[in-house]
């Protein structure tokens, strides 16, 4: 059977990038348990289980309390031995990278999801959806704006809409959280038309309808802040790049040859821009994750990024540690749906040169 | 596009950068913070502003979530700033029982459009057995007397906070309505009491009287007192909800905001390009495994990465540039510039100094390297804003040093404390004011920057 030449491009770069991500994995743990942290917490969940185990069992439901401490210390050394914790460290780290790995992330020492689990996969996954709702919209708004404002801003070009843009583009050196502080005051303190943040209205509207449309409501000043943010930068950007691209030679030659402006835009212009514009969406789209910690702080959005502040606020450690891990998951997703792209739209990919990139 | 072609001058750039309006004005910004900074190094306590900051002893006597005294012109309200009522000489002594009696008169005059917000007696006292006790009597400009209550006063500092005496205010209210011969009907606050016409219920302006008897045991024994209303405006920037006034903080912040954006962004910046000029001018092995590290820290999340370390070591602001450092060294950028380095190692001048022997980490370091920094100069300048907010993002997130003031922590306290939603607004735009043109002088330089040594951008 031949295969053809894309899939093994993308076959070898999955593995490289499964690589990368395992090493990205094994220096956060590296970096979480220099303080001793995942080991405490381990333990700790062990003597749990075992006084769990030694309370529920029948067996022992006649021993005195100080029988019963001193019994779940022995079963919990044992425990501790069996599963290896009294092993050096760098046996146990890789035994801890297998569990991130598998997406086995321990218990939560204080966060409970909204189920009531207290495990960190269960919190983690009940928290996702929102985040790649939120950014994920956000990121794309912001992709079309620039492509779009940009093209036609480079036709544009010197008017005084395009010097407006020029000047305005500093603004973008604000980052979108901080946008939302100041809509926030604008839309809910002063003008009260929109809620300062959270998921739907309390209580949440009982028909699926209404339920859209509350979390659109919601959605409305966090996305707002994030255009605001890259409304300008994203424009000025796009601009320069199609005016760059526009500077071509081949560009001439098709402009002599007297092919509508149309078609010299998507087939000498947008044509041959396309992988950098991809590139630069998913790095956007990379960029988000990070930046959804602070901005669902900013409107108490219930996704990954608050998960993460209440468990620095709990100093929730195995939820920090498994956010981490995700968010590296995430990121590792994301370029890997870069390279299918490239695969796509790139001929010397589709031709099985993917080295020469 | 061949960006290191580019034969570029210091004094060349300064020249254009100076023909663009928005650079000027960018640097004048710059410069201005470059004073307020050097301001508040030189002439305020600035090494001690982090323990002054958090001790809320210091601040007593400044007015409580103040706002700027220039809002007044906006308001079109002339709100009351502190008004002290200081002690002077007794203007009578007396013997009353066993106990000395000295009775001090002050008069202060009030022309504010509101009530203050708060009255406290500050009070000082050294005695030998009797604890002095203290009665207060309050008169207004139409004549009427209130009492204000006695008390006894410890040894050291004591402070009576009127205000919240709840007590006391029923009490007050009760006098005004037997006065007035009718109930009021919603409950008055102290300052209302005090200061506000009964039956109008508009502010009274004039001369108002604090009579202070303090009885003492011994003629020795001593007791200083200071009476301050409290203004609901105060300063240039305000005050927050622990009475600290704000410009203070702000001043403190600046050296430390510039200082931490522009040393992170040169540091990563250089550290970027010795690394992309050893990878793109050796190659092989070693270029690879440069690029392979680039790629894991790609994946490496960074903000997640920086609060983990800040959560487990504890947060301390010079920790947090190193570990920014450490985790940008094999930034994106990096391979940008080796494809610069790539190009400029094929330039004659550079094998040149191949053919006459010169080491390789000679022509990295003074045939690559320099030639790499101006086109670079751009993107640290547009990269500082960026380190500024995030500094400020992790203060928002509860990882602030406390040894030290910095804008992001005080957006974050008067975030945390409800400022946006009880109209609290100086206390959170000031500081952010500060973030914001910060960040935009390092925009609008860096910007013109960008178009000057990248002339392609220019004919745009």
């Amino acid at each position: 059977m031949k295969v053809p030449p894309v899939v093994k491009v993308l076959v070898k770069r999955a593995l490289i990038l499964f690589v990368i991500v395992l090493i990205a994995t094994y220096i956060t743990i590296l970096v979480a348990n220099v303080g001793g942290y995942i080991d405490d917490l381990k333990k700790k969940e062990i003597e749990f289980q075992v006084a769990q185990a030694v309370q529920n069992n029948p067996q022992y439901k006649d021993l005195s309390p100080v029988e019963k401490t001193a019994l779940i210390k022995k079963l919990a050394q044992v425990e501790i031995k069996r599963q290896g914790l009294d092993q050096p460290f760098i046996i146990r780290s890789f035994r801890y990278l297998w569990d991130a790995i598998t997406l086995d992330l321990g218990r939560a020492e204080k966060m409970t999801s909204d189920s009531g689990s207290r495990s960190v996969r269960v919190i983690i996954l009940e928290r996702l959806p929102q985040t790649i709702l939120l950014f994920t919209t956000a990121t794309v708004i912001n992709f079309f704006i620039g492509l779009f404002g940009g093209l036609s801003l480079s036709r544009k070009f010197g008017s005084f809409l395009d010097r407006l843009v020029i000047y305005l583009s500093p603004t973008s050196a604000i980052p979108g959280w901080f946008y939302g502080i100041f809509l926030i005051m604008i839309f809910y303190t002063w003008l009260h038309v929109l809620p300062p943040g959270g998921l739907v209205d309390y209580p949440p509207p009982p028909d699926p309808v209404g339920y859209v449309l509350s979390v659109l409501k919601h959605m409305i000043l966090p996305l707002l802040s994030w255009i605001v943010s890259n409304f300008f930068i994203g424009i000025y950007s796009n601009r320069t790049f199609f005016l760059l691209y526009s500077t071509e030679d081949y560009v001439e030659v098709a402009k002599a040859k007297g092919l509508p402006p149309g078609q010299i835009e998507r087939r000498y212009i947008l044509r041959p821009a396309l992988p950098p514009i991809i590139t630069q969406f998913a790095f956007a789209v990379v960029f988000s994750w990070s930046g959804a910690i602070i901005t669902e702080t900013v409107f108490n959005w219930p996704g990954l990024g608050l998960a993460y502040y209440q468990a620095i606020n709990l100093v929730d450690v195995p939820v920090i540690v498994g956010i981490t891990v995700v968010f590296g998951y995430l990121i590792a997703a994301t370029v890997f749906i870069l390279e299918i792209l490239y695969g796509l739209v790139d001929p010397r990919i589709k031709a099985g040169l993917g080295e020469a990139l | 596009m061949s960006v290191v072609s580019e034969e570029l001058s210091l004094k060349g750039v300064v020249k254009e950068l100076l023909s663009y309006k928005s650079a000027i004005l960018g640097l004048i910004i710059l410069a201005g913070l470059i004073v307020l900074s050097i301001y508040a190094i030189l002439f305020t306590p600035f090494a001690e502003s982090g323990a002054l900051w958090n001790d809320q002893q210091v601040w007593l006597k400044y007015p409580r979530t103040a706002a700027p005294e220039w809002t007044n012109i906006f308001s079109g309200k002339k709100l009351p700033k502190n008004v002290y009522v200081n002690m002077s000489k007794p203007v009578n002594i007396s013997k009353e029982g066993t106990r000395i009696k000295r009775t001090y008169i002050s008069e202060f005059s009030f022309n504010y459009d509101d009530t203050p917000s708060e009255v406290i007696f500050f009070f000082n006292a050294s005695y030998e057995k009797l604890r002095p006790k203290i009665s207060i009597l309050w008169i207004r400009p139409d004549g009427e007397n209130l009492s204000l209550g006695e008390y006894k006063i410890r040894k050291g500092g004591t402070s009576i906070y009127l205000s919240n005496n709840l007590r006391l205010i029923s009490d007050l209210q009760e006098t005004i309505e037997e006065r007035l011969g009718k109930k009021v009907n919603k409950s008055l606050t102290l300052e209302d009491i005090l200061f506000r016409d009964f039956r109008t219920g508009d502010v009274m302006k004039g001369t108002y009287t604090v009579r202070l008897d303090v009885l003492v045991k011994n003629e020795t024994d001593r007791v200083e007192w200071q009476g301050i209303v409290y203004g609901k405006v105060y300063g240039l920037a305000g005050t927050d909800d622990k009475r600290r006034p704000l410009h203070l903080g702000l001043l403190w912040g600046a050296p430390i905001a510039l200082a931490f954006g522009l040393v992170a962004s040169l540091s990563i910046t250089f550290i970027q390009l010795i690394i992309s000029a050893i990878s793109g001018y050796y190659g092989g092995k070693v270029d690879s495994v440069i690029q392979r590290l680039t790629e894991i820290y790609m994946i490496l999340p960074f903000l997640p990465m920086l609060v983990l370390v800040q959560l487990l070591y504890g947060m301390n602001l010079w920790r947090l540039l190193l570990l920014l450092i450490v985790l940008s060294i094999f930034g994106t950028s990096v391979k940008t510039y080796r494809v610069w380095v790539m190009q400029l190692k094929s330039y004659p001048y550079v094998e040149a100094a191949k053919a006459y022997g010169a080491s390789n980490m000679r022509i990295i370091f003074l045939y690559i390297l320099p030639r790499l920094i101006p086109p670079t100069i751009p993107s640290l300048v547009l990269a500082v804003p960026g380190y500024v907010f995030l500094e400020a993002a992790l203060a928002f997130l509860g990882l602030s040093d406390v040894n030290i003031v910095t804008w992001g922590r005080i957006v974050e306290e008067a975030f945390s404390e409800g400022a946006l939603y009880k109209g609290y607004y100086h206390w959170v735009l000031m500081p952010s004011l500060m973030l914001v043109i910060t960040a935009i002088s390092f925009a609008l330089i860096g910007i013109a920057l960008d178009r000057i040594v990248n002339p392609k951008l220019k004919e745009m």
